[in-house]
């Protein structure tokens, strides 16, 4: 059996094809590491080791506001919340900075209402003929805007919102589960799930039309992203030039609206997508500030005009339309901090016997192509983050995911197929964090198992090589992602 | 060769004796002190809303004061459990939902003036910052400015029913926070562990805590977690740099005028969990005796300081006896609320630099 074992993965990827030094490798993120013995939920809220004395005392200060909800209270210091929102502090979606969880379906109930404090929410555009091509007139490439809505939907809103639906936004979201069986050619066999959602209730029946696309998005983990924003660009184009057909694998880049670039004057503001799970932003400047705006309704120097200004919606409540600045820059800036600033755990049970021979079957069978492990960082204006030898596990790239993953939704570059690999450094303090944590864009995947069985598209085929793996070999691949 | 070592190790009770400890107190501060909090609290909470539906029935002073009574009751068994901010009341939104703060006041008076139906159903999906502890203290003891009372005349018939609707959805989420510790940590699946067992039966496999170790190194790190706010936020944040600086409305309990026993009752959570005990009574095991095994001196040096951080809290209303609102704009009770934020600093230190790293030998 061993043998045969053994035979098999000689069709696999050979270990000469891909670096295996994450093998015993416990400092993921090099310098930056952050050490914590064994698993805890506060893993991810630690700031990278390497920072100076300064940098810490402003990590922690952006930790603070982090965690603090903003407030429709203009007497409050954290002021600026709404109209309309999907959430009213950063720690709501990005729960002790790892992954949300999807909300709790009451029993007996079929679809649960999405109210305020859920990690979810979901974008929304129509179907165009978008042809790649980015100038002002298509806002670079972004995608295009539901009439009347934008490109998120809100479904909370103040209270004066919506007279004829109090505490909604533009209109009430709704979820359920579909159910799919699952059996694995040793007879195992599990049941997954995939949210579905509905709208009702929205402010404008143009929500409803047929080309409407929408695209849940669950809030993923905050660690390392200084990091990730230090990978030369160079080093992510040279990736998604591997030829790599040969296993039905070749990923993508993302080019997207870059405000950073817009405010200093560029006229063609487009840049590499490296954040968000399309790579749908170009920096952490970009996320944070969209995500203070749009999720919270909070404008900032970035986006100073209210996310619905222009809707009817906005024109219904009568507040002024001149840009204006909700929150300090100082205050926004410590927050930008904070999310650049966050270490990753060291790994743990490197030496155990199951975490070895699953690292190495993590390469064998194909799962290292996508979630490529190690970069060395290029220059940071973070001098902790510069020339880092880092192991975040994925290529920066966009992938196509299959059927079952995909959304549907063009976003800049990215079809409605492709997903951005997801970094799994970090990874098994997930539900130590938060114990209800769900895997993937949409938190569907209750467990890694789960996550790894919806791969499809260019991940099929080391999908199905997980699938044909004997069981310990799949728990020993299991075991490895959890020692990360 | 291990395997030598590791009989050795037995026959020494080294190694055994220690799990053994690990073990012990992982057991007495998750049952006895964890749960229990939890217990009194869910407990305390439903006599609150008790207490506010007989004040409904019945509009008298007598029954608005013992409304606030239950209020405080019930505030206190939440404060004391803010030392142990993981698992449930955090997974399952359930902080947020009890004790967002500050109060969205001009939201809540819109609401309020409106004429929407005052129902748990209608409020439980409008903003957090209009539900929980505070929405309810705000009805209970007015705007606290000149006074931490008000009249049960000026009580209004929807204030009336927005504090039932409050008071049902607080209870609500008690009761989802016992339901997870004792029955599935996921309330949607009934398969899942509870999350006392999570943290009581750890294993390599079960993706939450891997080991004892694990377990009593997050009651350590929950300790500075609410020490950090504490000196964080909670007290500078109202109190401000400078007298010109300090807000009243970003104190914790600034309507009843209790945020004094709110952060008194923060440093009874780290007590406990430190202590192993629960109403000033030793249960059990609890990280003070895991320390107290390799350094007994650190280990008492660690409880005096942390009863230390509660004494300088309790001494900011000073001689005459001011609220935390009012200590923040006197001179020498913003010196003695800054000598409280200085002393939890160095508590913080101390678990950061000398309990955790001995935890984790």
């Amino acid at each position: 059996m061993r043998f045969l074992s053994l035979l098999f993965s000689l069709f696999l990827v050979s270990p000469a094809v891909l670096a295996q030094d994450y093998i015993y490798e416990t400092h993921l993120a090099g310098e930056s590491t952050t050490f914590s013995q064994g698993l805890s939920a506060m893993a991810f809220q630690q700031p990278a080791s390497n920072l100076t004395e300064t940098e810490i005392s402003r990590h922690v200060k952006g930790d603070a506001l982090f965690a603090r909800n903003f407030s429709s209270e203009d007497t409050h210091d954290l002021k600026g919340l709404g109209p309309v929102y999907n959430n009213s502090s950063c720690n709501a979606c990005h729960a002790r900075d790892g992954r949300g969880a999807l909300p709790i379906i009451p029993r007996g109930q079929e679809w649960v209402q999405l109210k305020q404090n859920e990690a979810i929410f979901l974008k929304i555009s129509i179907e165009d003929n978008y042809n790649g091509y980015k100038d002002a007139a298509n806002h670079f490439g972004e995608p295009t805007a539901v009439p009347g809505y934008g490109t998120q939907l809100f479904h909370v809103g103040l209270f004066s919102v919506r007279a004829d639906a109090p505490g909604t936004g533009q209109a009430k979201v709704w979820m359920k589960y579909d159910y799919y069986d699952f059996t694995y050619p040793d007879g195992q066999s599990l049941k997954l799930r995939k949210p579905v959602f509905k709208m009702t209730e929205a402010y404008d029946p143009r929500l409803y039309a047929d080309d409407v696309r929408i695209s849940p998005r669950m809030g993923p983990p905050m660690i390392g992203l200084g990091l990730l924003e230090a990978i030369r660009n160079e080093d992510i184009l040279a990736l998604a030039s591997r030829d790599l057909s040969a296993y039905g694998i070749q990923g993508q880049v993302n080019f997207v609206f870059d405000i950073g670039k817009q405010m200093a004057g560029d006229p063609y503001p487009v840049s590499l997508g490296k954040f968000g799970l399309k790579s749908n932003t170009p920096s952490v400047y970009h996320q944070a500030m969209g995500a203070l705006v749009n999720d919270m309704g909070v404008t900032n120097e970035a986006f100073p005009l209210e996310s619905i200004v222009g809707t009817e919606l906005y024109r219904r409540l009568g507040w002024d339309t001149a840009p204006k600045i909700e929150v300090p820059t100082g205050i926004a800036e410590d927050l930008i901090f904070y999310s650049l600033t966050l270490g990753v755990p060291n790994r743990r049970d490197v030496q155990n016997p199951q975490v070895v021979r699953g690292a190495q079957l993590f390469t064998q069978i194909g799962c290292a192509l996508c979630h490529q492990p190690g970069f060395t960082t290029g220059p940071s204006a973070i001098a902790a983050f510069s020339n880092q030898k880092i192991y975040p596990f994925t290529d920066m790239l966009l992938h196509d995911m299959g059927e079952g993953l995909a959304d549907n939704r063009r976003d800049f570059d990215a079809n409605g197929r492709q997903w951005k690999t997801r970094p799994l450094w970090g990874i098994g303090h997930t539900q130590t964090i938060n114990p209800r944590a769900g895997f993937l864009h949409d938190g569907r995947a209750k467990n890694l198992e789960e996550a790894i069985l919806w791969h499809g598209g260019e991940a099929q085929w080391p999908q199905s090589n997980f699938v044909n793996l004997q069981k310990m070999d799949r728990d020993a691949l299991i075991l490895f992602l959890q020692s990360l | 060769m291990k395997a030598i070592v590791a009989v050795f190790a037995t026959i020494l009770g080294l190694n055994s004796a220690f799990a053994t400890s690990e073990a012990e107190v992982v057991q007495n501060v998750a049952q006895n002190v964890i749960l229990q909090t939890y217990v009194d609290f869910d407990r305390d909470a439903m006599d609150l809303q008790g207490k506010i539906q007989t004040l409904s029935q019945n509009r008298t002073q007598e029954n608005l004061e013992a409304a606030q009574r239950a209020w405080k009751q019930a505030r206190w068994s939440y404060e004391v459990s803010e030392g142990f901010l993981f698992g449930p009341i955090d997974s399952l939104g359930i902080d947020p939902m009890i004790d967002s703060w500050p109060l969205a006041l001009t939201e809540m008076k819109q609401i309020l003036a409106s004429n929407m139906d005052l129902t748990a159903d209608n409020i439980r999906g409008l903003n957090t910052e209009v539900q929980g502890f505070h929405a309810i203290e705000y009805i209970l003891f007015g705007e606290g400015i000149v006074t931490n009372t008000r009249s049960v005349t000026t009580i209004t018939e929807r204030e009336f029913a927005y504090l039932a609707a409050v008071g049902q959805i607080l209870t609500e989420q008690t009761n989802l926070l016992v339901y997870a510790w004792t029955q599935s940590h996921d309330p949607e699946d009934q398969s899942t562990p509870s999350y006392y067992q999570i943290l009581t039966q750890p294993s390599a496999t079960n993706g939450h805590y891997a080991s004892h170790k694990d377990v009593v190194l997050e009651f350590a790190k929950g300790i500075v977690v609410i020490i950090a706010e504490a000196s964080g936020a909670k007290l500078p944040d109202a109190t401000g740099d400078d007298v010109e600086d300090a807000n009243a409305s970003l104190e914790e309990s600034p309507f009843s005028w209790n945020s004094i026993v709110d952060y008194t009752s923060n440093v009874d959570s780290i007590y406990n969990v430190y202590t192993g005990s629960y109403s000033g009574v030793k249960r059990g095991a609890g990280l003070k005796d895991l320390i107290a095994l390799q350094n007994p001196a650190l280990a008492q040096r660690v409880e005096d300081s942390i009863v230390m951080a509660r004494n300088l809290i309790l001494a900011i209303p000073g001689p005459q006896g001011l609220s935390f609102g009012k200590a923040i704009k006197d001179v020498e009770g913003r010196k003695r609320i800054f000598a409280a934020i200085a002393h939890l600093r160095q508590v913080e230190a101390l678990f950061n630099q000398q309990v955790i790293p001995a935890l984790e030998q």
